[in-house]
């Protein structure tokens, strides 16, 4: 009796202390995450990787926020259009970065002009197109203005570019703020071992509030996507990016994970080098799109995910997407008229650059099969990562791959790729009536005259044919099948408000 | 002497791989890069007894192209190394002083890298192709010969035999050619025959890294490298090639070993 006393005693007193503990259980209060590679630095104005995005929008806030299905909201800022070139943001009062500096007017001013200072070198300078300066109007109140209109301006700022950093400890870091950056996101920075660990913590003075799903988020990179897949199934981690096509079917199957899928802003495109022969030469370019069907490679690469993409504009910005856009498909037979009427030697000996991604050089491979049965001999050439960069900007190519993330608006995926002397103009395409309607587009303000010049540029794009476009991939991520989180099209997670349950 | 089953496993392997390389494509009806985009990931059948890959290649035909290929590089590279490194081994420990110092130490330099990270180095240096990765893989053997070919011919440098090939009035060079390398030769050719495997291995890890032959070539390592995707889906794609290695390179393991034991007095006494 006296034992059953204790025993119950013990039980009791042991309950309250139990309890918390069950809840955290039920709660856990850390997410892992399996991202494709570490970033390389934590300083949005000097972001160019893709995959730093998985850390940005978590350790850093933009002035304004893209919903996925990129409506503009306010952020740490609301917007108004005084007119086409004059923008006025009224920040939200008593914020302050992770260090505890305000947020106000002269923080955001330092921020932009940080961006725009030549002598800074941020490389999202250019995201900021016609922008001349920044005028702090009042506390919280300041005005950009433009030496031309710019539609996507709203859009840019939901971006790496509209991410603010705490003036102070830029000025105090010099150049360790790369590695210990200070924002204002929902995050902030633990600590980040290089290749092995990046943890961030709750930042109770988040402008939404304190109401964070998790107190830690731990982000591994893992660049092997069968490693990452492991790792999901034994729990290890809960969250993972770039799920392979080939298992997403096998993953539907298992209780246990779930994968969400949904089509990115961006696209997969090939840059032709006008610049130098065989592709300085129209025809030879055309041809070369006649050649590859890349329904196959939807099928045989992607596994039905995504969809077939013939050109830049995106179908996950509906508004700007054209469904009646149906250029000139699949036609070997085509294609050896084309290569005959160029005066081309055959067969055409071409060389396609690629990196060692295995999705990659599957689709080289693919693409390598049936650009012979149309008149080329292709020769695949792999490269590293990191020379792929070079490769494109030196256009030290005939046909190199070039996958872009996306934008939300069509400018980001047009603008830099096909004017004469955008940065991103890999091909080196030089045209004036592309440099003039993608100018045109970004100057207008009228939505259905942009959509217009867009599909025009497009159908333009699809006779001068710089690039061979394949596919618009699906953004393909997988959790545990507890986790509640959103997706968005950018591919970049806001893990503010995941959730287990 | 007693045969050792263990060598006619050898040998057997060995000769199946060269039967293969020789014969190879033309075993099967596809040809080891045709696809066949309607029979992706076809699992073994009677049709493709080794199944079919991502792309509806016959990994039955890419294994035995690939067999070429590992054992063109794994020849080239060890024959390269051999016809430098031995050589340049057998003159610095016969004659030593000065130029032995120099040879031995730029060796030593090369000793110095771990042997995958130089192929890595030299192969990302002068571009991936299958004569850069035979070149790499040269580069790293190398200096294996030129230890070995030393401490042999001052082994040997040592013997009375040549002592009296130099009482007779022998030219040092004709001391070199007919007293010294003959007999400092059966260690190099064990050597070689280990080396092989190892060099079979180093080119499947380089086209596994892409660094190899270019695809759509078939390689072993290459083949490797398309199966890590679809282990899931399609295990035979990482079985094959895998044991296709692991086979070849016993092989030539089990026949070094029976090299050595035939050819080297002291393991002989050993046995």
């Amino acid at each position: 009796m006296t034992l059953r006393r204790r025993t119950l005693l013990a039980a009791g007193l042991a309950a309250p202390a139990l309890l918390p503990a069950r809840n955290a259980l039920a709660q856990p209060r850390t997410l892992t995450l399996g991202v494709v590679s570490d970033p390389v630095t934590l300083d949005p104005a000097f972001s160019g990787s893709f995959f730093e995005n998985q850390v940005f929008y978590n350790l850093h806030e933009t002035l304004l926020v893209a919903q996925p299905d990129g409506q503009v909201v306010p952020g740490l800022a609301s917007c108004e259009m005084k007119n086409a070139l004059t923008y006025v943001f009224t920040l939200k009062p008593n914020l302050t970065f992770h260090d505890g500096t305000p947020i106000d007017a002269a923080a955001a001013k330092a921020n932009i002009d940080r961006y725009l200072d030549p002598a800074v070198g941020s490389i999202r300078r250019a995201d900021y197109g016609p922008t001349s300066g920044v005028e702090v109007t009042d506390k919280l109140v300041f005005t950009i203005k433009l030496s031309a209109p710019y539609a996507p301006l709203p859009l840019v700022l939901t971006n790496r570019a509209g991410m603010l950093v705490s003036p102070k400890a830029v000025a105090t870091m010099g150049a360790d703020f790369a590695t210990r950056a200070v924002g204002a996101g929902p995050y902030k920075l633990a600590s980040w071992t290089k290749n092995a660990e990046l943890v961030l913590e709750k930042f109770a003075g988040y402008w939404r509030g304190a109401d964070h799903g998790f107190d830690h988020l731990v982000y591994r990179p893992i660049p092997d996507e069968t490693v990452r897949l492991a790792n999901l199934r034994s729990g290890t981690l809960q969250l993972i990016d770039s799920v392979p096509p080939q298992a997403v079917g096998q993953l539907g199957r298992e209780p246990a994970v779930k994968v969400a899928q949904m089509p990115s802003l961006g696209f997969n495109g090939w840059s032709l080098n006008c610049t130098r022969a065989p592709f300085s030469d129209a025809r030879v370019r055309r041809a070369f799109l006649a050649a590859v069907d890349p329904e196959v490679i939807h099928r045989v690469v992607y596994f039905g995910t995504g969809r077939v993409g013939r050109g830049p504009l995106s179908p996950a910005v509906a508004w700007a997407f054209d469904p009646d856009f149906n250029p000139p498909g699949h036609n070997p037979k085509r294609a050896r008229q084309l290569l005959a009427e160029a005066g081309a030697p055959s067969p055409l000996p071409v060389t396609i650059t690629v990196t060692n991604s295995p999705q990659m050089v599957r689709i080289a491979q693919i693409i390598q099969a049936q650009a012979a049965d149309a008149g080329f001999q292709v020769t695949v050439k792999q490269i590293d990562p990191t020379s792929l960069i070079t490769v494109l900007r030196q256009r030290d190519f005939d046909v190199c791959m070039s996958p872009w993330s996306g934008r939300y608006d069509p400018d980001g995926n047009m603008f830099f790729y096909f004017t004469k002397g955008g940065p991103n103009n890999f091909p080196g395409y030089d045209s004036d009536r592309m440099t003039g309607l993608l100018t045109q587009a970004r100057s207008a303000t009228d939505r259905a005259e942009r959509v217009r010049l867009y599909h025009e540029a497009q159908n333009l794009l699809a006779e001068d044919a710089p690039m061979l476009f394949l596919h618009f991939d699906a953004i393909l991520q997988a959790s545990a099948a507890n986790l509640k989180w959103t997706q968005y099209p950018d591919a970049a997670w806001r893990l503010y408000d995941a959730r287990i349950g | 002497m007693r045969r050792d089953p263990r060598n006619a496993l050898g040998v057997a392997l060995v000769a199946i791989v060269v039967a293969a390389a020789l014969a190879g494509p033309a075993l099967t009806p596809f040809g080891p890069e045709q696809p066949d985009f309607a029979a992706t990931l076809s699992p073994p059948s009677s049709l493709h007894p080794l199944g079919t890959d991502d792309l509806g290649r016959d990994v039955l035909s890419r294994i035995l192209t690939g067999a070429r290929v590992s054992l063109l590089v794994g020849f080239g590279s060890v024959a390269g190394a051999c016809a430098i490194g031995a050589p340049v081994g057998l003159v610095c420990g016969a004659f030593g002083g000065w130029l032995d110092r120099v040879l031995m130490r730029c060796m030593d330099v090369l000793l110095a890298f771990p042997g995958i990270l130089l192929a890595l180095g030299v192969t990302a240096a002068l571009g991936a192709s299958a004569t850069n990765a035979a070149l790499a893989i040269a580069l790293v053997n190398l200096p294996v010969f030129a230890r070995i070919a030393r401490a042999q011919a001052q082994l040997v440098a040592a013997m009375d035999y040549v002592a009296a090939g130099r009482a007779v009035g022998l030219s040092e060079r004709a001391i070199l050619l007919t007293c010294i390398a003959p007999n400092a030769l059966s260690p190099i050719l064990v050597q070689a025959s280990l080396l092989l495997a190892s060099s079979i291995i180093t080119e499947s890890y380089l086209s596994f890294l892409g660094l190899g032959v270019q695809p759509p070539t078939p390689t072993w390592g290459n083949m490797l490298h398309d199966a890590v995707g679809f282990l899931d889906q399609a295990s035979w794609l990482a079985w094959f090639p895998g044991i296709a290695i692991f086979l070849t390179v016993l092989g030539f393991n089990l026949l070094g070993d029976g090299l050595r034991d035939r050819l080297d007095p002291r393991s002989a006494k050993t046995a």
